[in-house]
């Protein structure tokens, strides 16, 4: 009840305003957000980083420098070398690919299945909603992680099978705030309006369900990929993630919490990568939340 | 012939006992060095007695039951409470009495009669006689009874007789060489009060009951075992100083899975003795003034690589020796034990018995270009992505290893690369990595082993032992006959002979790839003085705690 209630501002603008009209309206308070912005130009520098790291890295993440083992920062490893010789900056550059991959990856399977789940139950209604929110409710009392941790248990540790994984755990979440927000919609006017003149179903979910759910959305579908960075690298740092020698975060920090007495450079900087990455993610999400939510508008 | 009726469950058992538990009692060396000469002035010269020897242990014992263990934690634990028949001095690494007053081998080497020391008391009351070792040694050989290291070190024993209290004789199938030695494996093969056993039944293993130095008192599941002296205790092996009781009043066991906790217990001072140090840690202790560091060099390789020789791109000698020589041993030393570590050319490193010096000289040396030119000579050419191809199929082999050995995988699969093999490495449980070996499902994997004796090289490498430890899967006549005469032949100069042609064909027909023979670190607390290293165990009879 208490999602519900926090959408119900939603509705009362939407039936006032068209939906393109809310678009543009965002966007106008987006581009006055400082934090936001920079948050944008942030995550594009990384994404830039992350197509570009073949031309970026100084070094092959995965070649092995045998005479510079555990060496700490200098001027031909600027970030230093790992336990077996292997550049730890070149390592964080290529590992930005293998992180936007697998979270991007991850929260695209999210995404279409939760959207999916929850339009359907706040459409259908009934027991249908019933028996697919029951289930969604189980998959909750689960944290996402040890419920990413079974599905990577049965489908056997990779990058791939970890991406699945943590698509598939997020899955109930989003359904149920996508499932609150359509719920809303469903009793408006020009939704009744629509079926009394005989529109079909999937002709109502496509043009008036999914635009005034949009807002929503974009603000979740930001705050998941944070997520979905931090699961990742979660089961990687356990080993059932990346596989070596790929360069992930996850598996750079395990490799190096060991020598944190010893070489601190080894586990200080994925850290630190993973960190500022998801705080922009998480920042960015807060700001188009704001936006879109507006009750919690200034 | 010992181990030829063992069956699969129990080598694997013995595999996981004599490789990858954390090596403490098995483990050791010719050149045992302990250093307690460094130690600060401040130290009393006389031995105080009371006070308590924490010790921080990286597994928990399953059982203390030594028949039914298979645990170096739980031998290392037992060898505190119980004692040996002969024991090891650890100045001099020779064979010494103990539970046994003397011994006698006879000429054709199969009857060895040996005399029991008169007033030994079990911590039960029973008094140790010649009948309580046989009823010891029936129960290990008792197939009910499922001992597992323990009925591998006196697998060859045809008969056992106890004429009188102080005389025992033990029949071999053959003459052994290896036996002797075995009978001083601390722990397993202490003798247990019969009462004791039956008294407990089951939770015996919980309740156990010896005639050492210690009683046991109690175990905190999850947490500790402790142990107090025992103050009738007046029979040490005859090398110790202190010929009556132990000093300490308690010893006392903590399980610390963590490396990095077992380092901050040390610092804290919540432990004394750090079992198992990283090489990487080790240096910081060896320059601090408030510690000791005990070392001993494995006795067997700390990595190599086995082969499956029924995979079909393994089966090719030329693979297998472009294999060993694309392994830069020296680079993985460095990287992974901080460079504490020998290199390995052969089966069997220079801390075993018949190692042969030679191998070194012909054993595989890094050459890349030699390799290349190897699998080149097999049909395999390089392809545009620089991987080796052969008939439209890439050289790509799967590499299984346990979680630790991941840093020396990553190095063996870029070193495997640079000469266009393809490794993917498959990181598993040490039960499902014995498991899959043991029946051959693997292309490539990572072991380690420890063993006093170059007999293991029979359980490794001799065609009865497939589906056992002959994970290579090797069929070699010529092996075979040699492993064989190898257990028999007593002579020890005949015996190196033996064990150094072994060794010449193991390695020319490259079944493993051998990287090293690392050191074990035991750090300790100045407060306790005095620990020792023994080629098979840590000794605390000459140790005492300093009072403040």
């Amino acid at each position: 009840m208490r999602k519900l209630e926090t959408y119900k501002p939603i509705q009362a603008r939407v039936t006032y305003k068209s939906p393109l009209k809310i678009k543009s309206d965002s966007l106008q308070k987006l581009s006055r957000d400082k934090r936001a912005i920079v948050c944008i130009f942030f995550l594009f520098i990384v994404f830039i980083i992350g197509i570009f790291s073949p031309l970026l890295a100084p070094h092959n993440p995965e070649e092995l420098f045998y005479e510079s083992i555990l060496e700490a920062p200098s001027k031909e490893h600027l970030l230093g070398t790992d336990a077996i010789g292997r550049d730890v900056l070149s390592r964080l550059i290529y590992g930005v690919r293998v992180t936007l991959t697998v979270s991007l990856m991850a929260v695209t399977i999210t995404f279409f299945i939760g959207t999916l789940i929850g339009l359907i139950c706040a459409y259908v209604g009934g027991w249908v909603d019933n028996v697919l929110m029951r289930i969604m409710d189980i998959l909750l009392a689960l944290p996402s992680i040890i419920l990413a941790l079974a599905i990577v248990a049965v489908l056997g540790p990779s990058l791939t099978n970890a991406m699945i994984a943590v698509g598939i755990a997020s899955i109930p979440g989003f359904a149920r705030i996508i499932r609150g927000a359509a719920i809303t919609i469903k009793s408006s006017g020009f939704v009744e309006a629509s079926r009394s003149i005989g529109s079909s179903h999937s002709w109502i979910l496509r043009r008036q369900f999914l635009p005034n759910v949009t807002g929503i959305l974009l603000v979740y579908t930001t705050l998941f990929i944070g997520v979905a960075i931090l699961d990742t690298a979660a089961l990687s740092f356990i080993g059932l993630g990346a596989q070596p020698p790929t360069p992930e975060w996850g598996t750079m920090l395990s490799e190096g919490k060991n020598y944190m007495l010893d070489a601190w450079w080894l586990a200080t900087f994925p850290g630190l990568a993973i960190t500022i990455v998801v705080f922009a993610v998480n920042f960015l999400g807060d700001a188009l939340r704001d936006i879109f939510d507006p009750k919690s508008s200034r | 012939m010992g181990l030829k009726h063992v069956s699969k469950s129990f080598l694997l058992l013995t595999i996981l006992a004599l490789s990858m538990i954390l090596i403490i009692a098995c483990s050791s060396d010719s050149a045992s060095t302990s250093n307690p000469d460094k130690n600060p002035s401040k130290v009393t010269s006389s031995p105080q007695s009371g006070g308590t020897i924490t010790i921080g242990l990286k597994e928990e014992p399953d059982t203390l039951d030594v028949h039914k263990t298979a645990m170096s934690a739980a031998s290392n634990v037992t060898s505190h409470i119980g004692g040996t028949l002969l024991a090891i001095n650890p100045d001099t690494n020779e064979l010494e009495p103990y539970l046994a007053e003397d011994y006698q081998v006879s000429d054709d080497g199969k009857t060895i009669t040996f005399k029991i020391r008169q007033g030994v008391v079990f911590t039960d009351g029973t008094p140790l006689t010649a009948q309580v070792y046989k009823d010891t040694f029936d129960r290990i050989l008792n197939p009910e009874t499922g001992a597992t290291v323990a009925a591998s070190l006196i697998a060859g024993i045809e008969y056992i007789s106890a004429p009188d209290d102080q005389t025992l004789i033990i029949e071999l199938k053959a003459p052994s060489a290896p036996f002797l030695r075995n009978l001083a494996s601390p722990g397993y093969l202490q003798p247990l009060s019969k009462a004791a056993i039956e008294k407990h039944g089951n939770d015996y293993g919980r309740n156990p009951v010896g005639a050492g130095p210690f009683i046991f008192k109690e175990w905190v599941t999850g947490q500790s075992i402790t142990l107090d002296r025992n103050d009738a205790f007046n029979w040490p092996q005859v090398s110790s100083k202190n010929q009556g009781k132990a000093y300490p009043d308690h010893i006392v066991y903590k399980f610390i899975k963590d490396d990095q906790t077992m380092l901050a217990a040390l610092d804290s001072g919540s432990i004394d003795i750090a079992m198992g140090v990283a090489p990487k840690d080790v240096q910081r202790y060896r320059n601090n003034p408030k510690y000791y560091v005990l070392e001993n060099e494995r006795q067997g390789l700390g990595l190599f690589l086995e082969m499956n020789l029924e995979n079909k791109v393994l089966s090719d000698l030329n693979v297998r020796t472009a294999i060993n020589m694309a392994i830069n041993k020296d680079a993985i030393i460095k990287a992974v034990i901080n460079g504490e570590g020998t290199p390995a050319y052969g089966p069997i490193p220079g801390t075993i018995f018949g190692y042969d010096p030679n191998v070194e000289n012909y054993g595989h040396k890094l050459n890349k270009d030699k390799a290349i030119s190897l699998l080149e000579q097999s049909g395999f050419k390089k392809n545009g992505k620089g991987i080796m191809e052969k008939d439209g199929k890439e050289l790509a082999l799967e590499l299984s290893i346990m979680a630790p050995q991941s840093q020396a995988a990553q190095m063996v699969q870029a070193m495997l690369k640079d000469i266009g093999i393809n490794v993917n490495i498959q990181s598993m449980e040490a039960g499902t990595l014995i498991e899959k070996a043991t029946k051959g499902e693997y292309d490539l994997s990572f072991l380690s082993y420890s063993y006093s004796d170059p007999d293991i090289l029979f359980l490794l490498f001799h065609s009865s032992q497939i589906g056992g430890l002959n994970h290579v899967r090797a069929q070699n006549t010529e092996l075979d006959k040699l492993l064989e005469e190898g257990r028999t032949t007593i002579d020890p100069e005949e015996r190196k002979k033996v064990y150094a042609s072994i060794q010449k064909i193991v390695v020319e027909n490259a079944y493993w790839a051998p990287i090293y023979a690392e050191k074990n670190f035991y750090v300790v607390n100045n407060r306790v003085q005095n620990v020792k290293l023994s080629k098979v165990t840590i000794e605390y009879q000459d140790s005492w705690v300093q009072q403040k």
